[in-house]
């Protein structure tokens, strides 16, 4: 296949092939390597940190920083997303940030095109990618989100009542996170099951939980951990994510004290620390409701 | 004179000594590249996953320091001869995607009289190619078009190859034509390694020729004299149907240098009993008249909602060809926007008409404008 400038090829096929100031050479010795292999795959990891990525004999990839783990092997790639490289074979799968955002967007937020026509007639498309929160903080980590992932500030409007926009306008995003289908209309959500890990499937639950979930106390003294949303698909998509990591859910039901159609289900109030432990919200009154649960629970044991 | 061109090229840039090298005096001129990438590395400048780091450079054996023997030099068999039949190629034959489907154009009810399917697919993919070898190609594709097989693949895969794998699997897969054995020739790379290529695809022509299915030469090579020494020696067996695989050259601006001189080797040695074919140029170039074109780009394009018009691809948006109504098979009189509205509304069926739209508009013979 090689044909034209070898560091064409490269910059090609590996985004490889960068000028690298090495120093002048009187001799040159080999560095060692290893090599791991994941089933069909095998990766050679040399002396300088440098990862090779192989499937049947033919380089997949080349990579300069990697988490090496007993099952799998990580690499870093553009937009919060790390391939994964395990027995099971090759996936894309989301980072904490990535993950926590897909929840966010989920529950909150919009991702959505709009075409205009201007005064000339000519068509005119615009992307945007938009969280809607009262919480200044979620808004604040979905700025972080946006600023670590895509490198962009998102813009905010604020109404009267209090509700805050942040914006992201761009092209790139919108068609980054339709790959993985977060949120296909206004109530329309999915979970990406299949590019989350076991920690990325603790931090989606988090970000979507802060935007549509609810934590109360009630009869005085009992935690309520409860999902809503319009959308019953996405509903079965978080409680199989929740028994992805050994939650046991009840079964979604429709919410009759809504004038509109709307569905929720509840965490197993045995399980609920296990829910504060492991995932939590961002949300600031959840963290005040999971705060009295936990002082109420401390007063009973004092009891006795 | 003869003695003033030997000093100068004793030496090649980088410091191995070309006198002693097998290739010189005989189709070599010596290592007198520019860009290098020994010369360059010993002078201190790496290139990530080539020359650096150390342990990765696919170099050391040509590098006067790298402290590794060249491998053994290739030599030139006795040649052969046949009569090597045409293929035949229409103007534009559609690469296909082994694993999406989608692409395999002749389900949708589109005619199209041969198609290339690229070998490097099935032998990195066990389950396609079990299935295409117990059935043969034809059964599997469910195509009764001919079936060209492309054996451009990525160089990892060509050193792993040789004649006997190559018979087993066109015995099995059982395609109409095939190409023969590609190689890996790079401008930035010390000649050896170039002419070794060079002359180990002679080497497969020649092997090939006992193949009782008609053969596509190849057309490569690092400069001219490399692509015009393989090209002599494959119309001295007998091939008349030629495919040079472009896509570099072409991105890189240098196609415009080797194609007229090829053509004119082509045209010299056979008159006009050749056929030509630039494999993997995205674009129609509709200054070379009777060359025949092959790439993927008007299904990979599809999927990346870009529309070909005239042989040049644009995004669907883009102004100048937003509103301009097409009357193809697949378009049936619908412009771009339609396109873009069907695109939100059914995602599937807009990318498979572009997908037939880019594929006709490539066929075409006459430009529209
Ligand atoms: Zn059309």
């Amino acid at each position: 296949m090689g044909g034209g400038s070898a560091v064409r090829q490269y910059e090609r096929r590996f985004l490889q092939g960068e000028p690298e100031d090495t120093g002048r050479k009187d001799g040159c010795e080999e560095a060692p390597h290893k090599t791991r292999s994941f089933g069909e795959y095998e990766v050679h990891e040399t002396g300088s940190n440098e990862y090779k990525l192989i499937k049947a004999g033919v380089a997949i990839g080349v990579f300069s920083e990697a988490r090496v783990e007993e099952e799998r092997i990580l690499f870093p790639l553009s937009r919060g997303m790390l391939l994964e490289v395990s027995k099971e074979g090759v996936r894309e799968i989301a980072t904490f940030e990535k993950a926590v955002l897909f929840g966010l967007i989920s529950s909150d937020g919009s991702n959505a095109y709009h075409q205009k026509i201007n005064s000339k007639g000519r068509h005119h498309t615009d992307h945007s990618t938009r969280f809607y929160s009262k919480d200044r903080i979620l808004i604040e980590l979905f700025d972080e989100s946006s600023m670590k992932i895509y490198g962009l500030t998102p813009h905010h409007y604020e109404r009267k009542d209090g509700l805050i926009t942040a914006a992201i306008y761009s092209k790139g995003v919108f068609y980054d996170l339709s790959d993985y289908d977060v949120k296909m209309g206004a109530y329309e959500f999915r979970v990406p099951r299949e590019h989350l890990d076991y920690d990325g499937k603790k931090a989606y639950l988090k970000g979507f939980f802060s935007g549509d979930g609810s934590a109360c106390i009630v009869r005085r003294k009992r935690l309520q951990i409860r999902f809503y949303s319009k959308c019953k698909e996405g509903l079965e998509g978080l409680r199989q994510i929740l028994m992805d990591l050994g939650f046991h859910p009840y079964e979604t039901e429709k919410d009759e004290r809504s004038d509109n159609i709307r569905y929720y289900f509840s965490v197993p109030a045995r399980e609920c620390k296990k829910f504060m432990d492991e995932i939590g919200s961002f949300k600031p009154e959840h963290i005040e409701a999971f705060r009295e649960y936990r002082r109420l629970r401390g007063e009973e044991a004092e009891r006795g | 004179m003869e003695v003033l061109k030997v000093n100068v090229l004793r030496r090649s840039r980088c410091g191995f000594d070309c006198v002693s090298c097998p290739y010189f005096k005989k189709a070599c001129i010596g290592c007198v590249i520019e860009t290098c990438l020994v010369d360059k590395c010993i002078k201190g400048t790496s290139y990530t996953g080539i020359t650096h780091p150390k342990s990765f450079c696919r170099l050391r054996p040509y590098c006067p320091i790298g402290g590794k023997e060249r491998p053994s030099p290739v030599q030139v068999s006795s040649l052969g001869r046949k009569q090597v039949a045409r293929i035949k190629f229409p103007r534009f034959i559609p690469e296909i995607d082994i694993s999406d489907e989608r692409s395999w154009i002749w389900r949708e009810g589109f005619q199209v009289p041969a198609v290339f399917v690229p070998l490097w697919q099935l032998l990195t993919n066990e389950n396609f190619l079990s299935k295409a070898s117990s059935k043969g190609l034809h059964d599997y594709l469910g195509f009764d078009g001919k079936i060209l097989l492309s054996t451009v693949m990525p160089d990892e895969l060509i050193d792993r190859l040789e004649t006997k794998d190559y018979f087993r699997l066109i015995e099995e897969l059982r395609p109409d034509a095939t190409m023969v054995p590609d190689n890996y020739t790079y401008t930035d790379v010390p000649l050896y390694q170039s002419w070794s290529q060079t002359i180990r695809l002679v080497s497969f022509a020649n092997d090939f020729l006992e193949l009782d299915i008609p053969l596509i030469g190849l057309v490569k090579g690092a400069n001219l004299r490399q692509m015009d020494w393989a090209v002599r020696r494959q119309v001295e067996m007998g091939y008349v149907s030629f495919a040079m695989p472009a896509r570099e050259l072409f991105e890189e601006e240098m196609l415009d240098y080797f194609l007229p001189q090829i053509l004119l080797t082509l045209r010299r040695s056979l008159r006009n009993d050749f056929e030509f074919l630039l494999y993997g140029v995205g674009v129609k170039l509709w200054e070379y008249k009777d060359v025949s074109f092959s790439n993927l780009s008007w299904f990979l394009r599809a999927k990346h909602g870009e529309y070909y018009w005239d042989g040049l691809f644009y995004d669907l948006r883009d102004p100048s060809i937003r509103f301009e109504e097409c009357y193809c098979e697949a378009c049936g009189g619908m412009m771009p926007q339609d396109i873009i509205d069907l695109w939100f509304d059914d995602k599937e069926r807009a990318m498979r008409t572009l997908a037939a739209h880019n594929l006709l508009d490539l066929s075409r013979l006459w430009q529209r404008r």
